[in-house]
């Protein structure tokens, strides 16, 4: 597969309250609960997009990595763009939270709550957000798997349509969550910044989501 | 990558036939599978009709030589029968004899357990079945199919809400494409559950009635549940196996609506972008189409956003189309297996299928959907559309050989 | 009814998240959809489970929902009228 000319030009990774985005530690709010955190990423880097907070966790998550990493694809056509995600818990954060309002002494099933129980319903909030009408696809898997990921990636980007595609991992369940999502795209423009570029392959993919891991 | 991919074995299970011959012979006899619930303890029992599989767990066990005391999900369940029966047609004896991956999808899992320890769970954390929680992952009903199977090789599953098992499919078929495997078997598996009839329901998108794909008076869906799989083989792993080729799949499409968490844009775009790359990669003119097996779900969205879609892609020249969602109910992320089975037998016997429950054309549209059962129709080349929540647009074409 | 109103008011802040949003700020004549609020289909969805859950008013079709829910004061007619 034709792949050396494939570069991951940006990262952004959401863990322990922490946000990092190449390497760079961005934000540190490591005084205050998830949802709190969610909060001050929104004021910081979305501002003006009340729809964020209708949305579930894993949504926001969503909408927040792909805010810093939107430099990379704002000037490229919306269906020229592709999102493959993957997790291993799928929907069960919101699962879990519609299961409580269809118990049979508290029934009032929530209409906006069942909306995020399904896992690609992130996916459909960032390609609202930002315009995005290419091939999309959400993965299960138990952990996270560099050859599956490298295989959809290098597919997509190999057909001629396709110029860049915002990809990884992304999981979250209460207050446990790992966000690792990165963007893979066609070597054609100068390399400004050299340091902060990483040639795609399985084994980069797999160093750069070990490396926040443990943190 | 010109490589061709064919079909050559289908397994299905659905509400209106636990098998190919079964499921043949409803469609051909216009027989809905939609009623209400018999195994599913719903408070909607008598109220809101689904697409129910006629086999409790059980039996599903005993069908399939499972040991009664082992934990599968109803999905897994359904899963491992359709697998079951597209290995036999693809006289597969050996799973692993070439480079075959399992591709499945799903949005229920196993939910349908889950559901059942929660309710105990929640009032008394020493409550509740265990062995209910331990299937509840979409990948378990995956993992179950590939032990079951005994299958070595890859597998993963997707899940893109009602476009998943197409997903599966252009999936396997990439898989094939670039030589990462020589075999796929791919398609997808859902079962009712409490959790999906009452979300759906709070949607104000479950219909009282039988649904009306396409009809004017359309008041929204059936759930169903099933599991439908094809085995996708490469041309030269063909020529090996000597597999007699029931089916070609000659291009596909997926593309992102981008409009709303759940409703697809007015004018259809996701529909139009996937259908149109759909016919691009198959190569074919739009007059090539005979057949479209629509998403058709009866929704008063779905319907008027697809038609729409359709009306753009094909001009006055829209091809023959049903949705067979008027027979098995809509089956979420086993749509796109169990409607790719369907597109096959449509080609095999060609037969366009019924559009059932309907009568009256809807007004923003120029067209409508075949009402009666069309036999010796010359059935080429079949348009299979899955449209997903999240904008997810799914579009396969499926061609006689 | 104006203490209505205002109960209204601080129920749909909470019931749709909207982050930001002051009773005061809500003009209780104003088209709650397209306009106003600017809310969507799963809000309408969402505030009729509100209904039911704090007044026991049940709203069966979309069609009823939409006359119903066109603003916060046709919200609180319609409560009146039918709270049991």
């Amino acid at each position: 597969m034709n792949s050396t000319n494939y570069i991951i030009s940006k990262q952004c990774v959401i863990t322990s309250n922490k946000l990092f985005v190449n390497n760079k530690l961005i934000d540190n709010y490591s005084e205050i609960n998830f949802n709190e955190f969610l909060k001050e990423l929104y004021h910081e880097h979305i501002k003006s997009y009340p729809k964020y907070f209708k949305m579930d966790n894993l949504s926001k998550l969503g909408i927040i990595a792909a805010e810093l990493l939107s430099d990379e694809f704002k000037n490229i056509n919306g269906k020229n763009i592709s999102i493959v995600l993957m997790n291993s818990a799928s929907s069960l954060d919101t699962d879990n939270n519609f299961q409580k309002t269809i118990m049979p002494d508290n029934y009032f099933p929530s209409p906006s709550l069942f909306v995020y129980t399904l896992p690609n319903i992130v996916v459909g909030e960032i390609c609202i957000k930002h315009k995005i009408f290419g091939e999309t696809a959400f993965f299960i898997s138990e952990h996270f798997d560099e050859k599956l990921m490298y295989n959809v990636i290098a597919n997509v980007l190999n057909n001629a349509i396709t110029e860049l595609v915002f990809a990884g991992w992304i999981d979250v369940f209460e207050n446990n969550y790992y966000v690792n999502l990165f963007v893979v795209k066609k070597n054609n423009e100068l390399l400004v910044n050299q340091n902060e570029l990483v040639n795609f392959t399985t084994e980069n993919l797999k160093l750069l989501f070990n490396k926040y891991c443990n943190i | 990558m010109d490589d061709r991919i064919f079909i050559t074995g289908l397994g299905i299970i659905s509400s209106i036939g636990n098998s190919v011959p079964e499921v043949l012979s409803s469609l051909v006899n216009s027989k809905t599978g939609v009623g209400f619930s018999e195994y599913l303890n719903t408070i909607y029992k008598n109220e809101i009709p689904v697409g129910e599989v006629k086999f409790t767990d059980n039996e599903l066990k005993q069908l399939n030589k499972i040991p009664t005391v082992q934990s599968n999900s109803r999905t897994a369940l359904l899963g491992i029968t359709a697998v079951n029966e597209a290995l036999k047609s693809a006289n597969i004896k050996n799973v692993n004899e070439f480079n075959t991956a399992l591709i499945s999808a799903t949005t229920v899992g196993g939910m349908d357990k889950s559901e059942l320890f929660y309710r105990d769970f929640i009032k008394n954390k020493t409550k509740g079945k265990l062995k209910y929680i331990n299937t509840h992952d979409c990948g378990e009903s995956t993992q179950k199919i590939a032990e079951h199977i005994n299958l070595k090789g890859f597998y993963t599953t997707i899940s893109t809400a009602c476009s998943s098992s197409a997903n599966s499919i252009i999936f396997g078929a990439n898989l094939i494409k670039n030589k990462l495997a020589e075999r796929v078997i791919a398609g997808g598996t859902d079962a009712l559950s409490l959790f999906t009839i009452n979300g759906f329901n709070t949607l104000l998108i479950l219909s009282r009635q039988l649904c009306k794909p396409f009809d004017e008076n359309r008041n929204g869906l059936n759930i169903g549940e099933g599991a439908g799989f094809v085995v996708l083989e490469s041309e030269e792993c063909v020529k090996k196996s000597k597999n007699k080729i029931l089916a070609e799949l000659k291009g596909f499409g997926n593309a992102c609506d981008a409009y709303h968490q759940t409703a697809s844009s007015p004018e259809g775009n996701g529909a139009v972008k996937a259908i149109n790359l759909a016919l691009e990669t198959s190569k074919l003119k739009y007059s090539d189409i005979s057949y479209i097996n629509v998403h058709g779900t009866g929704t008063a969205n779905n319907d008027l956003s697809e038609g729409m879609a359709l009306q753009t892609v094909f001009n006055n020249n829209v091809p023959l189309f049903s949705s067979t969602k008027s027979l098995t109910g809509h089956t979420l992320g086993a749509a796109g297996g169990l409607e790719a089975v369907i597109s096959i037998l449509a080609i095999q016997n060609n037969i366009i299928f019924p559009n059932i429950n309907f009568k009256e054309q809807m007004k923003e549209l120029k067209i409508k959907p075949v009402e009666k059962i069309i036999n010796n129709f010359k059935v080429s080349n079949v348009l299979s559309n899955s449209f997903g929540f999240g904008g997810n647009n799914s579009s396969l074409i499926f061609s006689a050989v | 009814m104006d203490e209505l109103v205002e109960k209204l008011k601080n129920e749909i802040i909470q019931a749709l998240n909207l982050e930001d949003i002051k009773p005061e700020d809500i003009d209780p004549t104003a088209p709650l959809f397209i306009e106003g609020l600017g809310l969507d289909s799963i809000d309408a969805l969402e505030l009729i489970v509100l209904i039911e859950k704090k007044y026991g008013i049940k709203i069966e079709s979309a069609e009823d929902g939409k006359k119903v829910l066109y603003s916060v004061n046709t919200m609180a007619e319609f409560i009146h009228k039918n709270k049991k």
